[in-house]
């Protein structure tokens, strides 16, 4: 059995991680944090913009063009709902709008700032709940969920093991803007 | 060609998907996510407790035997058998109330099995996903492991380590399934763990495995690490993380 010492190396990599938080602009608002009261009626999935991942009824594929991602600029406008997309090796730049995702305790929709192939903020546009006990997990969840996808990139992890099933939705709507934009996890 | 990620509605959570399909096409490799899809739908389909005239609730109610039921269902219980035993008891489907219940083992299960149609229609690295429970095989680019992080149990926002992945990744935590878990062995909330990780070969065996580590905590480490190929951390009370020594931490973070 494996102690101490892992507590020890948990304290210098936070540090690391967040020394490199700092260097990135980081815009920290989140109007989506407490379920915001727009409402999807119907159907349990809509898109707000466009392109790929709202065809199918119960799924989203779409490909990911191989992008580097490198380095930490901070230039990079963003354009909602541009698409820088393709085969170039450039990094990917701009903001784009996911699909809105059912999590199960409402519906999720985020949007992703990408600067210089970083992933520079995530907000969720779109957060509702039908009950108040969705509305409290889903209050509690998106800051979480956000601190997730930002501090991951950091990590270069390609999976979470433990998520919440609400996490799945806000990573299924993030996906989805992400591939918007060309960018490659 | 650029890697394929597809998300799919299913046994109650969302399962993801992340592909590359190497030297198979496009179309082969979508066709073989949709497989992968229609495995993920019929487990649900067989194995939910939600729906009323699933295989499964009907096995519960004791309108049929599992020979009446679809193949799959005594393949699972079996399994459920093994884990039990090899779990010295803590994951025990049968001392549920309401009915055998093996859902702390289908969703692995099923997510294997949605893995080993991806490897057969011969995609060259593929992870799925499902709702936390995580199974990978190949690499993400040549020569690195896929790289896996584990939730924190206080604080969701962070990871509290990063693991290699070769295989299986299942965790289990009181944040997903409430405070009180039961001991299976006296039917009590043990309070033991607050999160507990099993790592190994299989998604079936260690998602099982978790759940029922999560109840022994600290005590079942042991069980874990008698079976080759299989490590396991736990997170206690105290929020301080205890692993087998063959666990495959990469780092702590996040």
């Amino acid at each position: 059995m494996r102690r101490a010492p892992l507590v020890l190396s948990a304290t210098a990599v936070g540090m690391v991680v967040l020394l490199s938080f700092r260097t990135h602009p980081l815009s920290l608002s989140i109007p989506g944090a407490t379920a915001a009261p727009s409402r999807t009626s119907g159907s349990t999935r809509s898109s707000s913009s466009n392109t790929t991942g709202s065809n199918a009824p119960s799924g989203s594929t779409a490909t990911v063009p191989s992008t580097t991602v490198t380095g930490s600029s901070t230039s990079g406008t963003s354009t909602s709902g541009t698409s820088t997309s393709g085969t170039s090796s450039t990094s990917a730049s701009g903001t784009a709008t996911g699909v809105a995702e059912n999590t199960g305790y409402g519906i999720i929709q985020v949007r992703v700032t990408v600067s210089a192939g970083r992933i520079t903020d995530v907000t969720a546009v779109q957060v509702t709940a039908p009950d108040i006990h969705s509305q409290e997990i889903n209050a509690q969840a998106v800051p979480m969920l956000r601190g997730q996808v930002l501090s991951a990139q950091s990590a270069q992890i390609d999976g979470v093991s433990g998520a919440t099933y609400t996490s799945q939705g806000y990573d299924a709507s993030l996906q989805s803007a992400l591939d918007k934009l060309g960018y490659k996890k | 060609m650029g890697d394929l990620r597809h998300t799919e509605e299913v046994m109650g959570t969302v399962v993801s998907f992340a592909v590359h399909p190497g030297t198979l096409d496009e179309l082969a490799a979508r066709r073989a996510i949709r497989r992968a899809c229609a495995t993920l739908h019929r487990a649900d389909t067989v194995f939910s407790t939600w729906k009323h005239e699933s295989p499964l609730s009907r096995l519960r109610r004791g309108e049929i035997t599992v020979g009446d039921a679809p193949a799959e269902v005594g393949e699972v219980l079996q399994s459920c058998s093994y884990a039990r035993e090899v779990s010295g008891g803590w994951f025990d489907p049968w001392a549920m109330p309401g009915g055998v219940d093996p859902t702390g083992l289908v969703k692995g299960w099923a997510a294997q099995r949605a893995l080993a149609d991806l490897e057969s229609a011969g995609v060259e690295a593929a992870m799925v996903n499902a709702g936390g429970d995580v199974i990978v095989s190949g690499e993400p680019e040549p020569g690195r492991p896929w790289r896996v992080g584990i939730r924190h149990p206080f604080d969701g926002s962070r990871c509290i380590c990063v693991i290699t992945a070769t295989g299986a990744v299942a965790t289990s935590g009181t944040y997903e399934r409430g405070p009180h878990v039961l001991d299976p062995h006296t039917g009590r909330p043990t309070g033991a763990a607050v999160s507990a990780t099993v790592v190994g070969p299989d998604l079936a065996l260690a998602d099982a495995l978790a759940t029922g580590l999560l109840a022994a905590g600290e005590a079942g480490l042991a069980n874990v690490a008698r079976l080759p190929g299989y490590s396991a951390m736990v997170v206690g009370g105290d929020g301080n993380p205890i692993t087998t020594d063959d666990f495959p931490l990469d780092v702590f973070a996040v």
